[in-house]
């Protein structure tokens, strides 16, 4: 018993720094969480209420990456902050009360059809399907590339500057390194910051570049050849960005 | 604002928002390449703020421990307060603090440091420190049944040496009230307070010996009634003791009296009366006296008419007539 407290500890310690502990972390708890998300629905998740598994699952990632000793122990941790995010969930959902789901059956019957089927499906599902292939793919790419630099999404995540100050000061970089294809051939080639440069044009102050240094190369990365749908996804709102930089 | 799903994992999935953003978000069953609108976001611990706080509080729950022990427990206790001073003949002052610990005590006369040689004051209270005081010095004879213990306390908050005073008073009457006179305020002060204030104030010594000769001058003032009587002043003498034949008797008692003691203004308004306000002495005495009329206008007529002889006449005939 003492030993198997001892195992979680450093299992969570090692998965606060390694997404793929955490991933097995969670996997082997996967029945813990749900037994928590039951305990709070009162209903299995699968009727209806995966969402709320996910964010069972979530808060559990959320604790395993705030657990500290000095907090208790590990797994009443993290019950309570399951019940806790459970609980701001149904917060945040009840401000749009008036909804009614999609999956609301039609009349009484049992086998009646849903609400969902009575909306006429505008979609072009066959477009969806390659547009959503072809960003899978070029997703991919972007994530081999970052690879050869040591780089996944996650750190480039937890990389990604929180404050608007500083996020401002990235993205001043980002609109400077885009006038001089240059340095992001350079990025590209080498993975490397070329920061005296860019500090120099973009009035970024190195240290701060520095921090964050994981994310401004992802992000000038996705600004090279190569990344149309991504470049599009974040062009959507890039022009009006830069007028507010200016 | 819609977000590109670049990454998923078991509990959650890295999104790119529009604005470059890579964020952590619960994953609903998301896919990559995915572009989803609501996303639940992954909330970070905020890991550097204990740090900055811990060194400081555990100094800051320091300083305020220190200002307890110190506001609660050392000033009330260790701190002098205020002084109270016996004096029996013995001249002894305890230094108090404000929970009446006795902090310090010293003897301001010869008597007074004998009286505390040897003497443990340490750690107890004012009412046990006055209380063996006085009783060491009834042991020592320096204070006998019917004598007198002044209390004098003196302190910056004039509340506390008021209670103070009464209380001590009460403590010490309570024990001793039948034996010895407890007195507030300084006995003997007087003599040392006059010598304070002679340096301090160069011309209050002249204003002082005056006061003396008035307080030296009454034995010798009754002397000299009785001289005046029976030398000069018989009129004024003669005058009263007539006077009070009738019914002055007290009068002239009082007055006698009053010289002896401390009569002397009384006798000198008896002087200044036959002198300058006599006249107004007899008139009230002969509008008084309806029956003596007759005897004091024999007898005083002639004399005072001697004296002054237009208005004696005046003022008795007006007056009987307006009697009448």
């Amino acid at each position: 018993m003492v030993r198997t407290e001892h195992d979680i500890v450093s299992q969570v310690r090692s998965a606060k720094t390694d997404p793929e502990a955490a991933d097995a972390l969670i996997r082997q708890y996967m029945g813990f969480i749900r037994s928590e998300t039951v305990k709070f629905l009162h209903t299995a998740p699968e009727n209806g209420h995966e969402d709320e598994l996910s964010i069972a699952m979530l808060a559990f990632y959320e604790a395993v990456l705030a657990y500290e000793r000095n907090r208790g122990a590990f797994l009443p941790y993290a019950a309570r902050a399951i019940k806790n995010r459970l609980i701001d969930h149904y917060r945040t959902e009840k401000r749009h009360g008036n909804v009614i789901s999609l999956h609301t059956p039609l009349g009484g019957e049992e086998d009646g059809g849903e609400l969902l089927d009575t909306i006429p499906d505008t979609v072009d599902h066959a477009e969806d399907y390659a547009v959503r292939t072809a960003s899978r793919r070029e997703i991919q790419e972007f994530s081999e590339k970052l690879a050869q630099f040591g780089l996944t999404f996650s750190d480039v995540a937890d990389n990604c500057p929180r404050q608007e100050r500083t996020f401002a000061a990235c993205r001043r970089v980002l609109d400077f390194a885009r006038t001089q294809p240059a340095l992001l051939k350079r990025v590209e080639d080498t993975g490397k910051l070329p920061m005296s440069e860019l500090s120099a044009g973009s009035g970024t102050d190195k240290k701060t570049m520095e921090r964050h240094r994981k994310y401004l190369v992802a992000i000038l990365l996705a600004f090279t050849n190569g990344y149309e749908i991504i470049r599009g996804h974040l062009c959507q709102v890039g022009p009006k960005k830069g007028g507010d930089e200016a | 604002m819609s977000y590109l799903v670049m990454e998923v994992h078991p509990a959650y999935a890295v999104v790119l928002d529009e604005e470059g953003r890579f964020l952590k978000a619960a994953n609903l069953r998301y896919h990559v390449g995915d572009t989803v609108r609501d996303i639940v976001e992954l909330r970070c611990p905020k890991e550097k703020r204990p740090a900055l706080w811990k060194p400081l509080s555990g100094v800051a729950g320091l300083a305020a421990c220190l200002c307890i022990v110190f506001f609660g427990y050392y000033q009330p206790n260790f701190v002098p307060y205020g002084a109270l001073r016996i004096q029996i003949n013995p001249d002894v002052e305890l230094t108090l603090s404000r929970t009446n610990r006795v902090l310090e005590l010293e003897g301001l006369n010869a008597d007074g440091r004998v009286l505390i040689e040897g003497y443990d004051y340490g750690g107890k209270d004012r009412e046990d420190v006055t209380e063996e005081l006085v009783e060491r010095a009834i042991d020592m004879g320096y204070l006998s049944g019917g004598e007198t213990v002044s209390i004098t306390v003196t302190s910056a908050d004039a509340d506390w040496q008021a209670r103070e005073e009464q209380a001590a008073r009460e403590d010490l009457e309570e024990r001793y009230g039948e034996t010895i006179v407890i007195q507030i305020g300084p006995t003997d002060e007087e003599p040392p307070a006059t010598e304070v204030v002679i340096p301090v104030m160069p011309p209050e010594p002249e204003p002082t010996p005056e006061p003396l000769p008035e307080q030296t001058d009454p034995p010798v003032v009754p002397y000299d009634t009785d001289d005046r009587p029976g030398s000069g002043g018989a009129t004024g003498y003669q005058d009263t003791d007539y006077g009070p034949d009738a019914d002055g008797i007290t009068d002239y008692e009082d007055t006698d009296y009053g010289p002896y003691s401390d009569g002397v203004t009384d006798y000198e308004s008896h002087n200044d009366g036959p002198y300058v306000d006599g006249d107004t002495d007899y008139e009230d005495r002969d509008d008084d006296r309806d029956t003596g009329d007759d005897r004091w206008e024999d007898d005083g007529d002639d004399r005072w008419e001697d004296d002054e002889d237009d208005w004696d006449d005046d003022d008795d005939d007006g007056d009987r007539d307006d009697d009448d």
